[in-house]
């Protein structure tokens, strides 16, 4: 498979989520997204405010994380965060769902908290965080199957911020990105986030059916994509 | 040569707050929880903010109390969303809360924008004891130092010095905030507290309280949570 260099700059979330982050660094992965095209800068919203004045006018989206990495908190609150966040700059969310409703088969609780994110999200690209580690195939199909139904833009993989176990480790894998893309697409994109380090990791995972990367090595992908096909 | 805190196993439970905060722990596991902490005496327990009720619930009749959080445990949310989880904790019993500060503004020196939070957040608490987490574990000694000036300028007197995820506080940091700030700051510790002898050491260094997801096993108390960590 191949994919031009401005679409695949194109997939790419350039994340920074490091909490000891300050001025210099959000600077930085700004400057990054737009020198390479990448989607968006995706950081916390706290962050938010600072990066849209820096990047008002240029084709990088603002993307907020909201709920990291838990998503333990009510409907009513992501939905209240969600609108908050995005009169404050952000123009995509990506909120962490409520992995303990879906293991314990509480369908109806996260139909109400993906209904409500959808609705304070409105127009803005709302991407809804499965957590899949911590997931059974079937829970992952559930709950694509409740993003489908609530018209959310994009389920996603993982925070990125948990390891897992050797067995069920904590990023994006091929596996979880090909049965959710299987799911909802075309109705709903799937964003592959976490662990991705290598060209080699972001081709597979856009092979399987993920248009969106969530990822802090954006640059170092780009060298590599560079180094491949040029 | 300061007094040495002497406290027997059996007196631990008092100065230690236990949590079961992670995105799979379900109401079940909540259950299990509590009916297993409510027996032994502990400070506070804290759970999540969807667990409030159920945990008020079933600690009604027992001194413990319940304590939940906000922003937690990485403190990218804004202020807003921080006073909206504040009420909400408020409305729902909570006896404290232990909210994650700004750390961007603090890592761009803006400790005015961190009072002003701090200030905000001590409204909408209002009877609620609010415990601040400037997370020591990012932080420079500067850096930790004007934290806990704004923190007492914007007027709260409580800090946690982790969130207990990923970042542990050392016994120095302990220190350093009682030498400069002892006078005015009541310390809770958390984060790489695991035994008996971390906790006795972190009392005996200032502080008052102690966060831990090993309370039993500090304790010496032979309980096994449902919940098991997936990783």
């Amino acid at each position: 498979m191949t994919i031009d260099r401005k679409a695949f700059a194109g997939t790419i979330d350039h994340t920074y989520l490091k909490i000891e982050g300050g001025p210099g660094e959000i600077q930085r992965i700004c400057l990054e997204a737009e020198k390479y095209g990448f989607a968006s800068v995706a950081i916390y919203p706290s962050v938010v405010p600072f990066a849209a004045k820096l990047l008002n006018g240029t084709s990088v989206e603002i993307c907020a994380a909201l709920g990291f990495d838990l998503g333990t908190y009510t409907p009513d609150q992501k939905a209240f965060e969600t609108k908050d966040i995005i009169e404050k700059g952000a123009t995509e969310v990506d909120l962490v769902m409520n992995v303990a409703a879906a293991k314990s088969k509480e369908w109806g609780l996260l139909e109400e908290e993906f209904g409500k994110f959808r609705e304070a999200a409105g127009q803005t690209t709302a991407k809804i965080i499965l957590e899949t580690y911590l997931l059974t195939d079937e829970e992952k199909v559930k709950a694509c199957e409740l993003a489908m139904a609530a018209k959310l833009d994009f389920v996603k993989t993982s925070t990125g911020f948990r390891k897992g176990t050797p067995d069920k480790p904590g990023g994006a894998r091929v596996h979880d990105v090909k049965l959710m893309a299987d799911t909802v697409l075309p109705n709903v994109r799937v964003k592959a986030a976490g662990g991705i380090r290598t060209l080699d990791d972001a081709l597979a995972l856009i092979d399987v059916g993920a248009t969106r990367l969530g990822c802090s090595a954006g640059v170092q992908l780009m060298a590599a994509y560079d180094a491949k096909y040029s | 040569m300061e007094t040495q805190v002497k406290v027997a196993p059996g007196e631990m439970p008092k100065y230690i707050i236990t949590s079961l905060i992670e995105a799979d722990v379900t109401e079940a596991h909540i259950r299990d929880f509590l009916t297993r902490v409510k027996p032994h005496g502990f400070l506070s327990v804290a759970v999540d903010l969807p667990y409030m009720d159920l945990a008020v619930d079933v600690l009604k009749d027992v001194d413990t109390h319940v304590t939940t959080v906000s922003s937690y445990p990485l403190g990218g949310m804004t202020t807003e969303t921080k006073l909206d989880q504040i009420a909400f904790a408020r409305e729902h019993g909570a006896y404290d809360i232990d909210v994650s500060m700004n750390y961007f503004a603090i890592k761009s020196g803006n400790f005015a924008a961190v009072e002003d939070e701090v200030g905000r957040i001590m409204d909408a608490a209002q009877n609620v004891k609010v415990v601040l987490i400037p997370q020591v574990g990012i932080l420079t000694n500067n850096e930790k130092a004007k934290t806990c000036e704004a923190l007492l300028k914007g007027g709260c007197t409580n800090i946690k010095t982790g969130s207990g995820f990923g970042w542990t506080t050392e016994l120095e940091d302990v220190l350093f905030i009682k030498r400069m700030f002892g006078a005015d700051l009541h310390i809770e510790v958390a984060g790489g507290v695991r035994t008996y002898d971390d906790a006795i050491a972190m009392l005996n260094a200032g502080a008052e309280i102690i966060h831990s997801s090993t309370a039993f096993e500090i304790c010496g108390i032979n309980e096994k949570l449902a919940y098991q960590k997936q990783g």
